[in-house]
């Protein structure tokens, strides 16, 4: 179909940066490059922070895993309540208390 | 051999193929340009931000969802980092020569600054169609698509702005206005 005549239609062409043809050619051409090199790049930076991550975890597994318990962290707390236990307790004879106080102070 | 539409290039390069990459830059590295000049309206600012945001969106192309709407996509880039780099320049405000300017004869220069300042004085969106249009040769169809208007609205737009192209060139150089015709 011919296309149909533009009359009100402006030529613009002298802003046309592909009348330069080779400064377009090499635009085009490094634009294309540099493209396919940081996508190289950032799927290399990806798949090695991935495999880090990874490792890492893998790591911090095994360290876990592997380190000794701590024994004595149980008997801390049994402790711990015991005390607790005795010092809410009201069953305790004040008077026992103080002659014991007073036993040892003399 | 048929030439690949835009779709299986932009297919090929997620898959990583650089001629598709370079086939994709050669084919849309212009209508990148167009929207880069509506919103910088300095030659020398939009081919640097086009080029810069056609690397970015190649870069990521496999973000664009729908190849067989790429250039909607890539001119969406392109218009966000323009308007990214027209504010910087509001910052800056410097007056830059146009490195452009260097490679065309006096008569060219002078021509190029009365179409730049002719579509400096239109609307961003009508600075978008009439370059689109006149410049890249996009169809109705394909703008209305890329800009989210209907037909009816860009044939509009593009009637006005190149009314107000011709008025606002007269004023400026009445000998340079030029006819032309296409699609």
């Amino acid at each position: 179909m011919e296309p149909e005549p533009e009359p009100d239609r402006v030529d613009l062409s002298p802003l046309d940066p592909s009348r330069d043809k080779i400064k377009w050619q090499t635009s085009s051409a490094r634009i294309a490059t540099r493209a396919a090199e940081l996508r190289k790049l950032r799927r290399k930076v990806v798949r090695r922070a991935a495999f880090a991550v990874v490792l890492s975890a893998a790591a911090g597994i095994t360290l876990w895993l592997s380190a000794p318990k701590p024994r004595h962290t149980r008997a801390t707390h049994h402790r711990q309540g015991d005390m607790l236990d005795w010092a809410t307790r009201d069953n305790v004879d004040p008077y026992e208390l103080l002659d014991l106080g007073v036993g040892h102070a003399q | 051999m048929a030439e690949s539409t835009v779709a299986e290039l932009v297919t090929r390069a997620k898959r990583g193929e650089t001629s598709a990459f370079d086939e994709l830059a050669r084919r849309h590295l212009r209508s990148a340009y167009a929207v880069a000049l509506a919103v910088l309206g300095r030659p020398a600012d939009a081919d640097d931000v086009a080029q810069d945001a056609f690397v970015a969106a190649l870069e990521r192309i496999d973000d664009c969802r729908d190849p067989a709407r790429f250039s909607g996509w890539l001119i969406r880039i392109v218009r966000n980092r323009a308007l990214n780099a027209l504010e910087k320049r509001k910052v800056r405000d410097t007056d830059e020569l146009d490195d452009h300017a260097a490679h065309t004869s006096f008569g060219d220069v002078a021509l190029r600054g009365h179409l730049l300042e002719a579509l400096n004085n239109l609307s961003p969106i009508q600075r978008e169609i009439v370059l689109l249009h006149d410049l890249d040769g996009w169809k109705h169809a394909e703008l209305a698509e890329a800009l989210g208007l209907s037909e009816t609205h860009c044939r509009q737009h593009l009637f006005t702005a190149r009314r107000a192209l011709r008025a606002e060139l007269s004023a400026l150089a009445p000998e340079e206005v030029r006819h032309g015709t296409g699609t």
